[in-house]
This record gives structure tokens, C-alpha cells and sequence, in this order.
């Protein structure tokens, strides 16, 4: 894609945006929770599967379901927080006028997303589960720090969105989660068009200069960005919240659990297939 | 709790995050993230390891490089009376 190309991509991403605007005031909030809804699709819980979640009773499934929707939304807003952060200190700093007018569209866009997350947990739980993320130190380069920043977003993008498109649609789940999944849905679909044009055209642009090792550290270090995501959809606060005992050996043995295994795979599988064509992850 | 034992502590908290590394060959000093005995993406697990021997939370200002640096200063700064970070 030229400069010119990717300008104008830029340019109808953010008339898009100017012109489908969502209000957060939409939400229709329930003044509480009821204790036999769904809040989470089961299948996507992260103990689903396991020994612990076939010995759980349906009422006990669905106050994890609470908890784990809680712990999904709270990724999300740290996520979202570091992004707003990271973005927006790069803003019209020598980076093209069209790129920084469509971030300013994009860091919006988050902000939303962010209260409809945590109007969410801070009505029902009432809490945002705390960030655990340690960010590494900046590089040299600031172009390489952009570029990772984007190649993480759309990892956690990807997998999120996969998530919230199941959870739209699922007819078992509380409206009100339904539709948090949906909006945020509609408006991630622009950010992930982005993210996947903006790091095709780094790459094109870098063709020359980042060589085989620049791009063999670049893999690596988003695939251990990959796994340290997933870690983060295992929480012992959520299970502990649950009502679960024993939360944090739950904790420890939940990644490892066949189901569990299988389900990462199948989602990376299946949403990761852009930064593999890009030789930026290892074939699945 | 003295900081001996709470090295001790920290060294069973990293073993847990660490199963691999040979932890007798790093010094309480030894600079985990610049000697990569651990990188950025390990402190989740260990975190979470810490809270649970330490029964504290991380705080927001804890989260920082420096609070890793090496087994004393985490020792310090999750089980110390006066948190450093």
C-alpha cells in the first residue's frame, strides 16, 4: 500500500467514525445482577472443561460466569489505558497529519469502551480487577516501539474480538452483556482494519532495513506477548470472587488443562492468521 | 519478618514462576530483568505468587521495574513494614 493509499484508507476510517458515533447513554443498565443469568458464554470461561468447572452446580457456573466477565472487561480497560497512553503521547509528533487525526478517533473510541466496561464492573462487582502488567522499558527506536505496540494491539484485539462476537450473539447471556460485546464489536472492527493496514505498511515501508534478525526478535517478543495475554484470562481474584475454593492452586493448574490448551489453540488458530502471514508469529 | 526470610520467600515464589532456572546461582543482588532470570512477561505469575505469600496487594505505584531489580528489593518491597516503591 503507498503513502497515498494508506492516507486515504486513513481518511475514510475516520469519516467512518465521524459519522457512526456511538453514545454510551445507550446502555440500558439493570439496577442488579440476577444470580440465575448468564454473563459469560460457559464455553469461553477459562475453567470450562476442567474438573473444577464439571463440579461446579449450574447456579455456581453462572456466579463465575459474573466474575469472569468482571475480569474481562478489567484486561480490557488496562489495555485500553496503555494504548490511550501510549498513542497519545505520539500524536502530531512528526508522524503524517492523517495518522494522528484518525488516533484521535481511535483513543475516543476507547475512552468509550472503557466506561461501558467499567460502568459494568463497577455496578456489579463493584470492582476493576487490578493490572498486573509490568511494560517493558522503551527501545531506541521509536518506529520498532510503534510498530510493536500496533503488533500487540491486534493480537489482544483479535482474541478479544473473537470473544466479543461469540458473546453478541449468545442468546443465554444478560442483555446488558450482549450488547457491551456487540458495541464494542462494531467499533473494534475499524481499530482491527487499522491495525492490520498499518502494520502491512510498516513492513512494506521496512522491507530493506529490518532484516531477518530485526524480524525474527519482532517474532519473539510477540509471541511472548501472546502468552502472557492468555495468562491474564486466568485470574484467581475471579475465582476466589466466584466462591471457589482452593483459588489459587485453581489458578495454578488452569492454564495447563487440556481444555484450556486446546481452547487457546483453536482461538490463535483461527484469529491469528494475519500476523502469521506476516511472519510476525510462528505457524500455529 | 526479617529480610533473610523474606528472601527466602521470594526465591520460593520465583522458583514457582521459574521452574527451570537454577536459583542457586543467582545472588540476592543478581539484576533479574537485566540478567533475564525473568522478563517482563513472568511478573504476572509472579505477582501473583508474591500477593499470596505476602497476603498484599500490588499497588499501582509498586509496579514498576524497580520494584523486580533483584530479590532483596522485591523482598523489601512486598514484605517490608514500609514498602519501597
Amino acid at each position: 500500500m503507498s503513502n497515498i493509499d494508506f492516507n486515504r484508507f486513513l481518511q475514510r476510517l475516520s469519516s467512518v467514525s465521524e459519522q457512526t458515533f456511538i453514545d454510551p447513554a445507550i446502555l440500558q443498565w439493570p439496577e442488579a445482577v440476577d444470580p440465575d443469568a448468564w454473563y459469560f458464554s460457559p464455553e469461553l470461561i477459562s475453567l470450562y472443561g476442567s474438573d473444577v468447572w464439571n463440579a461446579l452446580d449450574e447456579r455456581q457456573q453462572k456466579r463465575l460466569s459474573l466474575t469472569e466477565a468482571v475480569n474481562f472487561f478489567s484486561l480490557n480497560i488496562h489495555g485500553e489505558k496503555y494504548l490511550i497512553s501510549e498513542i497519545g503521547r505520539r500524536l502530531y509528533d512528526g508522524q503524517n497529519a492523517e495518522l494522528s487525526r484518525y488516533l484521535l478517533h481511535f483513543i475516543e473510541e476507547e475512552s468509550k469502551h472503557m466506561m461501558y466496561f467499567s460502568g459494568f464492573c463497577m455496578r456489579y462487582a463493584p470492582q476493576v480487577y487490578p493490572d498486573r502488567t509490568l511494560h517493558g522499558e522503551a527501545s531506541d527506536d521509536d518506529e520498532i516501539d510503534m510498530f510493536m505496540l500496533f503488533a500487540r494491539i491486534n493480537v489482544f484485539e483479535e482474541i478479544v474480538d473473537h470473544y466479543n462476537k461469540t458473546m453478541a450473539k449468545d442468546e443465554r447471556l444478560a442483555p446488558i452483556v450482549r450488547e457491551i460485546n456487540r458495541i464494542h464489536h462494531v467499533e473494534e472492527s475499524r481499530h482491527l482494519a487499522f491495525g492490520r493496514s498499518f502494520l502491512q505498511h510498516c513492513l512494506e515501508n521496512h522491507i530493506d532495513d529490518w532484516d531477518s534478525d530485526r524480524r525474527a526478535t519482532l517474532r519473539q517478543q510477540l509471541s511472548g506477548y501472546l502468552h502472557y495475554m492468555w495468562k491474564q484470562y486466568y485470574n484467581p481474584d475471579a475465582y476466589e470472587d466466584a466462591g471457589i475454593s482452593d483459588a489459587f492452586e485453581v489458578w495454578q493448574s488452569a492454564t495447563d488443562a487440556p481444555a484450556a490448551v486446546q481452547h487457546r489453540a483453536d482461538i490463535n488458530e483461527k484469529r491469528l492468521k494475519f500476523l502469521r502471514s506476516l511472519d510476525l508469529l510462528e505457524a500455529a | 519478618m526479617n529480610q533473610q526470610t523474606a528472601i527466602s520467600k521470594v526465591r520460593t515464589c520465583l522458583a514457582s514462576v521459574k521452574p527451570g532456572v537454577d536459583l542457586d546461582h543467582v545472588s540476592d543482588e543478581t539484576p533479574l530483568l537485566e540478567a533475564r532470570v525473568i522478563n517482563s512477561f513472568d511478573v504476572l505469575e509472579l505477582i501473583l505468587h508474591l500477593e499470596r505469600a505476602s497476603g498484599r496487594k500490588i499497588s499501582r505505584r509498586q509496579l514498576v521495574p524497580g520494584s523486580f531489580r533483584d530479590m532483596a528489593t522485591i523482598a523489601r518491597v512486598f514484605f517490608g513494614e514500609e514498602p519501597v516503591a
